[in-house]
């Protein structure tokens, strides 16, 4: 059986074709109308299957001039068709001839039916009695109106389908717009790509921030935008497994187009097809070096603050206790020296009690350590070169770090003067200088080094204490052990040391804190484990002409040059502030509770005794008795007593009109440092 | 620099009581049991002063006196006698046989250096004069 398959969609055709082959039947397909007849007229057909709506010559006008031809009209025409589907249409197709109408779709084995039935039909009838075709006239009055129906119907739907095309693509374009300028006045910056990662879309933040055009990233590998590759791919595990959470921000260094690299802010979406099919990735980039920054400063200068903080406390505490264990101290001591003098030398207990009295002597040197460091010490800054005080140490520095450790002084040309007591200076390079030989263990270099600088106020934001201005700087070098950074934080606490149990006082660097903090300066550290450590202090710049310090007098300190001075007094807490008063004041103190003392210390003494600083009023002997005695030994000696009595227990003890010999309790430092002078210049 | 005293006491106790006090306040002391080794030793270690007792064995406190001011070179060294003898009279005696001054027996430990360096010290504030 030979079928000739009408249709002018191709895979329309092909289906059919497929389905009546599969059938058994021999299958040629045509077109259209025309390109059938063609084939009517060339080959014999036993059926044929028609679409309707059809290019060149429609389905009804094939069947009319099938019907129409006598030659063909035998052979049975199936209508099959999905436009012309209504009752009228069919009863149309019957009317003009056609032998059976089936709506597309229809199941294959329904149409095969159909095409086995009309060929049953077709095979028992007599062609030649085929009812003739209806008339001309209504076959065409009829097919007119169905094409016009047809056409009315088509022109309907066609104008409702472009309406709705117009409306879409409003909502779409609105739509487009909308999000194009979202998408470029985010703030942030967007990356769109697809699955493999490759750049697909950027917005104009993305393009600001990265540099990059679209055209240059566009098809580039996301990586290119990330500053390493392994937290970009740990980013891409964390991702697999929790993409599309909004309030999932991954911190992540990115890169610029011209390398510079930056901390960033990633949330990173899915995106997503018009089936919801993922497609690639979306990600929001914030740059948060401004806020990393301001975190990080923030964290520092409240780390700063907390351990100044401490300071403060500890030093608040230090000063109180090292106070009272002061006092006790004194106790301690007067009464030890109290009883050595009760003992002959040489007896077991008189050595014990000089091992007392040693260390009390020493832990009295301590707590002088730590009223230093609690910035209790009474000092007198005094406008300096701090090249020329620190040369004056570098002799005693070169013994005290020993031969096998270099020194070497690198004084800057030009160097700014200075207001800070001398002693104070002393104090300091000392105690660098004893942990940088301890850090060099025995063998090394150690370079000592004065400086200028000027401190911006970005420097001091880093650095809590420090306000911006001039500095002079001296830092103390070395090449030794280091500090690693946990200790860093703690070298500057009272107690805290590294040295073995008697070998440090962890007192050194505490009064080096202290000092340059009275001084209204700040130390500067920097330590690499096994490379050494630097040390500079910053002491502000003194501007000659400008007002004195808040610990300057309005009256000039006189100082003193290193003369011995002998202080006598029975009130240890006077004797020790006395003390501590000169030695400020740059002299040589030698001090005695007890009259006996005082001889025993000026016997001790190899380059003699210059003054003699008494208590008038004593027990065994007075000032003015030993001011005596001690003449006999000493006729150059000069004398000063002290007293806090009345001026007729002045004039029984023979310092009566010898007032210039007399200070009166209590006193200023002023007025000790005058008359001090005065009695070693007379 | 000479820190040298001279004690002459025949005293165990009583030389020993003044060489500690002496050596306290930064003497050196020499000592001599009696009269005749007092003035051997004067003579030998040129003192800053001399402490005498005058109740002394054999040769008394107003003969050592007079035996040590015959000598030219301590003509100028201070005695000072230590004694016991508190009559009237006996200062006027032991200060006619040359000594600058006298401390009565039994000496105050407490001020004892005091007293005796009146003798020979000079005054703090004439000494700068």
């Amino acid at each position: 059986m030979r079928i000739l398959s009408v249709d002018d969609k191709e895979d329309n055709r092909y289906l059919v074709e497929a389905l009546l082959k599969g059938h058994g039947f021999e299958v040629s397909s045509a077109a259209h109308g025309a390109e059938a007849l063609a084939l009517l007229a060339a080959e014999p057909f036993d059926l044929i299957l028609s679409d309707i709506l059809m290019p060149v010559m429609d389905g009804f006008e094939l069947c009319r001039r099938v019907k129409a031809d006598p030659g063909l009209r035998h052979i049975p025409l199936v209508v099959y068709t999905a436009t012309y589907t209504g009752s009228q249409d069919e009863a149309f197709a019957l009317k003009i001839g056609a032998s059976g109408f089936v709506q597309k779709p229809c199941e294959p084995e329904a149409l095969i039916a159909i095409i086995r039935e009309v060929l049953a039909a077709s095979a028992a009838s007599d062609c030649t009695v085929l009812p003739e075709p209806a008339g001309e006239e209504e076959v065409l009055k009829l097919y007119s109106e169905r094409l016009v129906r047809k056409l009315e119907q088509k022109m309907l739907q066609l104008e409702q389908e472009a309406q709705a095309r117009r409306k879409t693509e409003e909502i779409l374009k609105q739509s487009e717009m909308n999000y194009r300028s979202l998408f470029n006045s985010i703030r942030d910056a967007i990356l769109v790509s697809d699955l493999e990662r490759r750049i697909i879309n950027c917005n104009q933040a993305f393009v600001d921030l990265f540099g990059y055009t679209l055209a240059e990233i566009a098809g580039q590998h996301t990586l290119v935008v990330y500053e390493r590759e392994e937290p970009y791919q740990q980013l891409g595990v964390i991702l697999n497994s929790c993409m599309d959470d909004p309030a999932l921000l991954h911190h992540i260094s990115f890169k610029k187009k011209d390398g510079q690299v930056f901390p960033g802010e990633v949330n990173v979406f899915r995106l997503r097809n018009d089936e919801g099919v993922p497609a690639g990735f979306i990600g929001l980039i914030r740059d948060v070096t401004d806020r990393v920054r301001f975190e990080e400063q923030q964290k520092l200068l409240e780390s700063q603050l907390h351990q100044a903080q401490k300071m403060e406390s500890i030093g608040r505490l230090a000063g109180g206790v090292a106070h009272d264990y002061n006092n006790m101290l004194s106790v301690i001591l007067g009464y030890a020296q109290i009883a050595l003098n009760k003992t002959k030398p040489g007896a077991p207990v008189h050595d014990h009690l000089l091992q007392i009295v040693d260390a009390a002597q020493r832990s009295a040197g301590m707590t002088r350590q730590l009223l230093g460091f609690a910035r209790k010490q009474t000092v007198v800054p005094q406008v300096l070169d701090l090249n020329k005080t620190v040369e004056g140490m570098l002799k005693m520095l070169r013994r005290l770090i020993g031969e096998d450790v270099a020194l070497t002084w690198r004084p800057a040309a030009d160097l700014w003067p200075v207001l800070i007591d001398p002693s104070q200076v002393d104090q300091i390079v000392t105690n660098l200088c004893v942990n940088a030989r301890d850090a060099v263990k025995g063998r090394g270099a150690i370079v000592i080094e004065t400086g200028t600088t000027c401190c911006e106020a970005a420097f001091c934001a880093q650095h809590a204490g420090a306000t911006a201005g001039e500095y002079v700087t001296l830092s103390v070098r070395d090449n030794g052990c280091g500090i690693g950074p946990v200790l860093l934080d703690k070298i500057f606490e009272p107690f805290f040391t590294t040295k073995g149990s008697g070998q440090g006082t962890g007192l050194g660097l505490a009064v080096v804190y202290g000092i340059v903090q009275q001084n209204k300066g700040f130390v500067a550290v920097r330590s690499q484990p096994d490379q050494g450590t630097t040390f500079t202090l910053h002491l502000p710049r003194r501007v000659s002409g400008g007002a004195q310090g808040a610990l300057d007098a309005s009256e000039p300190i006189q100082r003193g040059q290193g003369e011995t001075i002998l202080v006598v007094e029975d009130e240890e807490a006077i004797l020790h502030s006395t003390s501590a008063l000169l030695t400020s004041l740059g002299y040589r103190v030698l001090a005695a509770a007890r009259s006996t003392e005082a001889i025993r210390l000026a016997h001790a003494e190899p380059g003699g005794v210059r003054l003699l600083l008494a208590d008038v009023v004593m027990p065994e002997m007075g000032g003015p008795d030993l001011a005596r005695l001690l003449l006999t030994f000493y006729p150059g000696l000069k004398c000063l007593f002290m007293s806090g009595y009345a001026d007729s227990v002045i004039t029984d003890s023979g310092v009566a009109g010898n007032q210039h010999r007399l200070i009166r309790k209590p006193f200023s430092i002023q007025e000790l440092a005058a008359k001090v002078r005065a009695a070693l210049a007379s | 620099m000479n820190r040298r005293l001279l004690v002459i006491e025949d005293n165990e106790q009583n030389m020993y009581l003044m060489q500690f006090l002496l050596e306290k306040n930064g003497f050196e002391v020499v000592g001599a049991d009696d009269g005749a080794r007092g003035v051997e030793a004067a003579l030998a270690c040129d003192p800053l002063a001399i402490l005498l007792d005058i109740q002394l064995p054999g040769m008394d406190g107003y003969a050592v006196a007079a035996a040590l001011r015959k000598q030219a070179t301590l003509a100028a060294t201070p005695i000072i006698a230590v004694t016991s003898y508190a009559m009237v009279g006996d200062r006027e005696r032991i200060l006619a046989a040359g000594a600058v001054g006298y401390i009565e027996k039994p000496i105050n430990p407490e001020t004892f250096v005091a007293e005796i360096i009146q003798y020979f010290s000079p005054r703090w504030d004439k000494a700068e004069a």
